[in-house]
């Protein structure tokens, strides 16, 4: 296929998914219109953590931490003056937070660009180490700036959280940060810095024997994936309109979910931590049904709560059987593939 | 003046002294061997020429500037690039990728004139995990090429290939040097290749230089048989 045909093929693309995200938004009810952003923020998460864990290799477990650092920057800057006031009930907002508004995207800009700083401070001395030490470094890391969160009340008002976030995170919003996430993640991947990355993720020694400064690389990657991070932070966080820092909602569990999401795809993919992100968010709403009371070949089953986590569990144990490698491996999509597919079905 | 010094360098791990005051120079345009039995300290010396291991003494200088305890993509950089014992090869990466991410810092050389060179063009979209294994070894030192280097450090390169494959590999080693300039360092076990090739030897036992000279004078050199067969080998020549 010519470059030039594929370079039709995705600018067709691309307004047809627009139109098909318009027609979801006047046909369907919030609902489903509330989860269909929920997916375009979960693959934001998915593949800046992607770049750093698939593509490079480093395993951070802090993912988490980056995306609460995002949603509590972007909250405190949209929020009114006003509505700070009364939600601070503890302590002050201190000043100049306490008396500034800015509009959505500047305060999502900055989320991302104070995850950034923090990953930058956080990669600089953990990057230093390598594999389950660094997994390990990353935790403690997301787990301090939850304890930060929990404690600092002249900032995040403390086990109180954060409540009445304006709602700004539409579809568009989601979507549009997506595409820009993707954007930027696939040309990173695919310049001779992506290269670079793939080759120490291959076989650090090599890479270095090879001139490829194994620390700056990972940093960049790492402080690039923080940066996306902080961005899916302020999404979630204006979806979600609450951020309450004792549930594990920007705990833990948020970094094993984009986990998933992205081994799920397939680790190293970023068409595959998309996939993941969208399965993700798909299921774990479809699933729901099964917490509810329901008549099971005439018994009649009492609803339990969770009982969606233990067959997503499930499910996930068998798609590593029968994928042991993720849905897409480390393949991404192409026009080709797609061609190629239907193709095949042809033939048959 | 010489191309690369190594300077009374020695490595210790612990109470293990892997190599003791060995010193070497390698003069520009040279091939020079590096010999020894197993567990000589061979690799050794070049992990530390090109900075995987620091040395505990001694100092190295590379076209007369210190570069001893440089970290080993600096040392790249500079102009040594090395091959490895064991192919560390980029495994998911095409061939193509494999020489090109040695061109992420030098664009001055063309990672495609190498592969083409030693016969790798037709296989440049393959995996390179798919290749043979003569050809992964072609294919490391392609990439090791493609860095822009002047010196290149083979360890073992004709490990596990056959006689043929050995003999064009011969072939390819001296026209990298006489086409490309290149100077080279390479231990191998293989005697027949290194006989034909090196114009210079260095032997190495238990850390120590035991002789160097050129290989007709290291092949008779009394120590150097003692080293490889043993006491009662020396005596029997006799």
């Amino acid at each position: 296929m010519k470059q030039r045909t594929k370079t039709s093929l995705t600018l067709i693309a691309l307004p047809l998914i627009a139109f098909l995200l318009f027609l979801s938004q006047e046909f369907l009810n919030s609902y489903y219109s509330r989860i269909i952003t929920l997916i375009g923020i979960y693959g934001i998460m998915a593949v800046s953590l992607t770049l750093v864990n698939g593509i490079s290799g480093v395993f951070s477990l802090g993912h988490a931490g980056f995306i609460a650092l995002g949603a509590y920057t972007s909250a405190l800057l949209t929020l009114s003056p006003k509505q700070k006031e009364m939600t601070f009930l503890i302590e002050k907002l201190i000043w100049p937070l306490n008396s500034i508004q800015i509009p959505f995207f500047w305060a999502t800009i900055i989320a991302g660009l104070v995850a950034a700083i923090f990953a930058f401070l956080i990669g600089w001395p953990s990057l230093r180490l390598t594999g389950d030490y660094f997994a390990i470094a990353t935790l403690g890391f997301s787990e301090i700036i939850r304890i930060f969160a929990l404690n600092l009340n002249s900032i995040t008002n403390g086990a109180l959280g954060l409540k009445a976030l304006p709602d700004h995170t539409n579809v568009w919003w989601a979507w549009g940060w997506l595409l820009v996430t993707v954007a930027c993640v696939m040309s990173l991947s695919y310049s001779s810095f992506g290269r670079a990355l793939r080759a120490i993720r291959e076989d650090r020694v090599a890479a270095q024997a090879m001139g490829i400064n194994v620390f700056k690389h990972q940093l960049m990657a790492f402080v690039v994936g923080g940066f996306f991070a902080g961005i899916s932070g302020s999404l979630y966080g204006h979806w979600l309109s609450t951020i309450d820092p004792r549930t594990n909602t920007f705990g833990i569990l948020l970094t094993f979910n984009v986990l998933i999401m992205i081994v799920l795809g397939g680790l190293g993919s970023i068409t595959g931590a998309i996939i993941g992100g969208a399965l993700f968010a798909f299921l774990s709403e479809w699933l729901r049904f099964l917490e509810g009371p329901m008549n099971l070949f005439g018994f009649k089953i009492m609803g339990m709560s969770g009982m969606r986590m233990l067959v997503f569990s499930g499910l996930f144990v068998i798609i590593m059987i029968f994928w042991p490698r993720g849905l897409m491996g480390r393949k991404e999509f192409s026009w080709e593939g797609l061609a190629s597919l239907f193709r095949r079905g042809d033939k048959r | 003046m010489s191309l690369l010094t190594l300077d009374n360098t020695t490595m210790k791990f612990g109470g293990l002294t892997a190599v003791e005051e060995v010193s070497l120079c390698v003069e520009e345009g040279e091939i020079f061997g590096l010999i020894g039995p197993n567990g000589a300290g061979k690799t050794t010396v070049f992990n530390m020429i090109t900075g995987h291991y620091k040395p505990t003494n001694g100092s190295i200088l590379f076209k007369e500037n210190e570069i001893t305890g440089l970290p080993p993509d600096r040392i790249t950089r500079i102009g040594i690039a090395r091959t490895f014992q064991n192919i560390r090869l980029f495994k998911d990466l095409t061939v193509l990728e494999n020489v090109m991410v040695s061109q992420h810092h030098t664009i001055a050389s063309n990672g495609k004139a190498v592969s083409w060179f030693l016969g790798l063009e037709m296989l440049a979209n393959e995996k390179s995990s798919a290749l043979s294994y003569g050809s992964q070894r072609l294919l490391e030192i392609a990439r090791a090429m493609a860095t822009g280097s002047i010196l290149l450090l083979l360890d073992e390169p004709a490990a596990g290939m056959n006689p043929s494959e050995t003999a064009s590999l011969v072939k390819t080693i001296r026209r990298i040097r006489d086409d490309f300039g290149l100077t080279i360092l390479l231990i191998e076990h293989d005697m027949k290749l290194v006989m034909g090739l090196c114009e210079r030897i260095m032997v190495l036992d238990h850390g120590r230089t035991i002789s160097e000279g050129d290989p007709a004078f290291v092949q008779k050199d009394v120590r150097v048989i003692e080293a490889y067969l043993g006491r009662e080998w020396v005596t029997v020549g006799k």
